[in-house]
C-alpha cells in the first residue's frame, strides 16, 4: 500500500494565540522589523565618532577652481 | 583543551545522540519517519529551522566577519522576517492542505511529473553539495583546534548524525536540534559576557562601544544603494527577502520542518518565531565579533589566528622582523585607542578629531603588520579562527569544551536536517514516483533509512576528500545561489498564477536558470540579486510560454 501522509486534521484556519487575527500578527512582525532597523541605525549613530569641527579640517587644501 | 573541556565535549555529544535516539523512537511508518506524525509543537520546529540554517561555519565565521568588517552583514537578514510573513500567509496553508511529504510533490499536483522531477533534481544537486560542505568546513576548523586529523572530526560528526537520523527520522532531528540550538544561544551570551568581562578596568562597556564605532565595527545599517555591494539595507530587504523566500519556501530541508507541525497555527508560529528571533540573533553574534575586536586592542592577539599556520610562520627567515613590527604596531594601536577614549570622555571635539585620526592610522598600520604576518605562510584570510582563538585562549576550563561542543552541535544540526530532507526527496519524489510505485509502507520506510545512510556516507565522503577539491569548495558556495531563483519562480507560478500550465512552468524554470547563469558569468551583480533575477524571469517566461505551449498540448 502506498503511504500517504497523516491527514492534516488541523489544516483549517484557526486564530493565533495572541492578537486575535493572523493579519494583526503579520503587521506586528513587520513593525517589529522596522523598529529593529531603526534601533540598529540609532545604535550605530550613537557610538560613531562625531563629525570633525570645521576648523579641525583647516589643513585640507582648498580644491582648485573652488570659490574662495 | 584541558581535561574538563574534553569531558564537557564528550558528555554533550553523548547526550545529543542519546536524546535524538530517545526522542526518535516509535518512528515506525513513513508518516512518522518523514513528518513526525504531524505532532511537533511550534518551538521545536522553530528552533530546528533556526538550527538547520545556522551551520557551524556561519556561527564561526560571522563573528570573524564582524571582527574584520563590522556588523553590516546583519542587513543580509533584513528580508527574512518579510519572507516569513509571506510564507506563513501563502505557502504554509497550501502545503499543509495539499497533504504532501515534500514541496516538490505539490508541483506535480499543480503542474506535472516532469516539473516535479526537474525541481527535485535541482534540489538534490544543490543540497547534496551543500551537505558535504556543511560537514567539511567545521571539520577542518575543529581538526585544527583539537589537533586531530580532519578525517577524524568528519567521521565523528558524520557518524553521530547518521546514527540518530537513520533510526529516529525527522523526530530525532527536530528534537535533537532543540537542546543544540538552546546551547548555541546560551554559549553566545557567555562568550559576549566574557569578551566584555576581560576588558581592562579602565575601559568601560560604553568605551568599548565608542572604540568599535570609531573603527567602523558597529556599521549595521548602510543606506547607500549599490548593485555590486552585497550588504546594504536595499540588497538585504529585497535580495535577502527573495533568498529567504526561496530557502524557507522551496528548500525541502526547511519545508519539511514546518510540515511536521501539529496544526497550521503551530507551523505558522514556527516561522514567525524565526522572523522575530533571527535578526536580533545575527546582530548579537556580530556584536560578539566587534567586542572581541575591541578586547584585542588591550590583550595582544596572535599575529596569525590559525594556530598551525602561526607555528609554521615561526620558521620563516623574516619572522623576527615581521613579529617585532607587529608587536610595535599593537602597542601603538593600544596607546592610540586609549588616547581616543580619553578624548571622547573629555567631550572635546577638536581633541577627539585629532585622536581619531591617530587611532585610525594606528589601526591601519596594525592591520598592515598582521597582513605581513599572514604573507609569511602564504595565507590571506584567517577569519574562521578569530572567534575560536578568543575562546581557547581566554575562556575558563569547561567553557572551552562547551563552545567546541557548540561548533559540533551547529554542524550536526545542519547536516542532520540536510541528510534527512535529501533522503525524503530521494524516496518520495524519485523512488516512489518513478521506480516502485505500489510497495508497502514498511518498504518505503526501509528505503528511507537506506537513503539516509547513503546521503550520510556521501556527505562524509565529500567532506573527507574536500581538501583535494580546492576551488570546487568555493564553487559549491556559488552553486547554491545559482538555483534558488529558479526554484522560487516555479513556486510563485504554482501559488499565484492559476492560468500557467505545466509546460509554461517547465520552460520558465529553464529560462530562469539560464538568466541566473548569464548574470553570474557575464555581470558583476552581487549574488543576492540572482534570486530576484531568476524568480522574475521564471514568472515572465512562464506567463509568455504557457498560453502557446500549454494550449498546444491540450489541443
Amino acid at each position: 500500500m502506498t503511504p500517504t501522509p497523516p491527514h492534516p486534521a488541523h489544516s483549517v484556519e484557526e486564530p493565533p494565540p495572541f492578537l486575535r487575527s493572523w493579519r494583526r500578527v503579520y503587521t506586528a512582525v513587520l513593525l517589529y522589523l522596522a523598529a529593529l532597523i531603526v534601533l540598529f541605525y540609532l545604535f550605530a549613530r550613537a557610538f560613531a565618532p562625531p563629525p570633525a569641527p570645521p576648523h579641525a579640517l583647516s589643513w585640507i587644501p582648498p580644491r582648485s577652481g573652488s570659490p574662495a | 583543551m584541558r581535561p574538563l573541556d574534553w569531558a564537557v565535549m564528550a558528555a554533550w555529544l553523548l547526550f545529543i545522540v542519546s536524546y535524538g535516539l530517545y526522542r526518535g523512537r516509535g518512528s515506525d511508518s513513513t508518516a512518522k519517519y518523514m513528518l513526525a506524525g504531524r505532532s511537533m509543537p511550534w518551538y521545536a520546529m522553530g528552533l530546528s529551522i533556526m538550527a538547520t540554517q545556522a551551520s557551524a561555519i556561519t556561527f564561526i565565521s560571522t563573528t570573524g566577519q564582524s571582527y574584520v568588517d563590522g556588523m553590516r552583514f546583519v542587513q543580509f537578514y533584513f528580508g527574512l522576517p518579510i519572507a516569513m510573513v509571506i510564507l506563513s500567509a501563502t505557502a504554509v496553508p497550501l502545503f499543509r492542505r495539499a497533504n504532501v511529504y515534500t514541496a516538490y510533490e505539490f508541483l506535480e499536483k499543480r503542474f506535472d511529473s516532469r516539473t516535479r522531477a526537474l525541481v527535485s533534481a535541482i534540489f538534490l544537486i544543490q543540497r547534496g553539495l551543500a551537505a558535504g560542505l556543511s560537514l567539511y568546513a567545521p571539520a577542518v576548523v575543529l581538526s585544527v583546534i583539537l589537533g586531530w586529523s580532519d578525517h577524524v572530526t568528519t567521521i565523528l560528526m558524520g557518524g553521530l548524525v547518521v546514527l540518530y537520523t537513520t533510526f529516529g527520522g525527522i523526530k530525532a532531528v527536530t528534537w535533537a536540534d532543540v537542546p543544540q540550538m538552546t546551547l548555541i544561544l546560551c554559549s553566545l551570551v557567555i562568550a559576549l559576557f566574557m569578551a566584555i568581562y576581560r576588558l581592562p578596568h579602565d575601559v568601560s562597556f560604553p568605551d568599548a562601544l565608542r572604540l568599535a564605532g570609531a573603527a567602523g565595527r558597529l556599521n549595521s545599517v548602510t543606506l547607500h544603494f549599490d548593485w555590486n555591494d552585497r550588504y546594504n539595507i536595499w540588497s538585504g530587504l529585497i535580495g535577502g527577502m527573495f533568498l529567504a523566500l526561496a530557502y524557507f519556501g522551496c528548500d525541502q530541508s526547511q519545508v519539511q520542518r514546518y510540515l511536521t507541525g501539529r496544526s497550521l497555527s503551530q507551523s505558522r508560529l514556527s516561522l514567525l518565531f524565526n522572523a522575530a528571533a533571527k535578526v536580533p540573533m545575527q546582530f548579537f553574534i556580530l556584536f560578539i565579533g566587534s567586542m572581541v575586536f575591541v578586547l584585542f586592542h588591550f590583550i595582544q592577539p596572535p599575529m596569525i589566528f590559525h594556530p598551525v599556520e602561526m607555528q609554521e610562520a615561526q620558521h620563516a627567515p623574516t619572522y623576527a622582523g615581521v613579529k617585532s613590527r607587529y608587536d610595535a604596531a599593537f602597542a601603538a594601536r593600544s596607546a592610540a585607542a586609549r588616547d581616543y577614549l580619553a578624548a571622547a570622555r573629555a567631550a572635546d571635539p577638536l581633541r577627539q578629531a585629532s585622536a581619531l585620526k591617530s587611532y585610525q592610522a594606528a589601526e591601519q598600520s596594525f592591520e598592515s603588520a598582521r597582513g605581513q604576518g599572514l604573507k609569511l605562510v602564504g595565507a590571506s584570510n584567517d577569519t574562521n579562527f578569530i572567534f575560536l582563538s578568543f575562546v581557547t585562549r581566554y575562556l575558563p576550563a569547561g567553557l572551552v569544551g562547551l563552545i567546541v561542543a557548540v561548533i559540533f552541535s551547529a554542524a550536526m544540526s545542519s547536516s542532520s536536517g540536510e541528510i534527512n530532507s535529501l533522503a525524503t526527496v530521494t524516496v518520495i519524489d524519485l523512488y516512489r514516483r518513478h521506480v516502485r510505485q505500489n510497495a508497502s509502507d514498511l518498504h518505503y520506510l526501509n528505503a528511507s533509512r537506506l537513503a539516509t545512510v547513503f546521503w550520510g556516507l556521501y556527505a562524509i565522503g565529500f567532506a573527507s576528500f574536500g581538501r583535494n577539491f580546492g576551488a570546487l569548495i568555493e564553487a559549491v558556495n556559488l552553486v547554491g545561489s545559482l538555483f534558488y531563483g529558479g526554484l522560487l519562480g516555479v513556486f510563485v507560478l504554482a501559488f499565484f498564477f492559476k492560468r500557467v500550465g505545466a509546460r509554461g512552468a517547465f520552460y520558465g524554470v529553464l529560462a530562469g536558470e539560464a538568466a541566473i547563469f548569464y548574470a553570474a558569468a557575464f555581470t558583476s551583480v552581487s549574488f543576492l540579486w540572482y534570486n530576484v533575477i531568476g524568480c522574475v524571469v521564471v514568472v515572465a517566461a512562464g506567463l509568455l510560454v504557457s498560453p502557446l505551449a500549454d494550449r498546444r498540448a491540450t489541443v
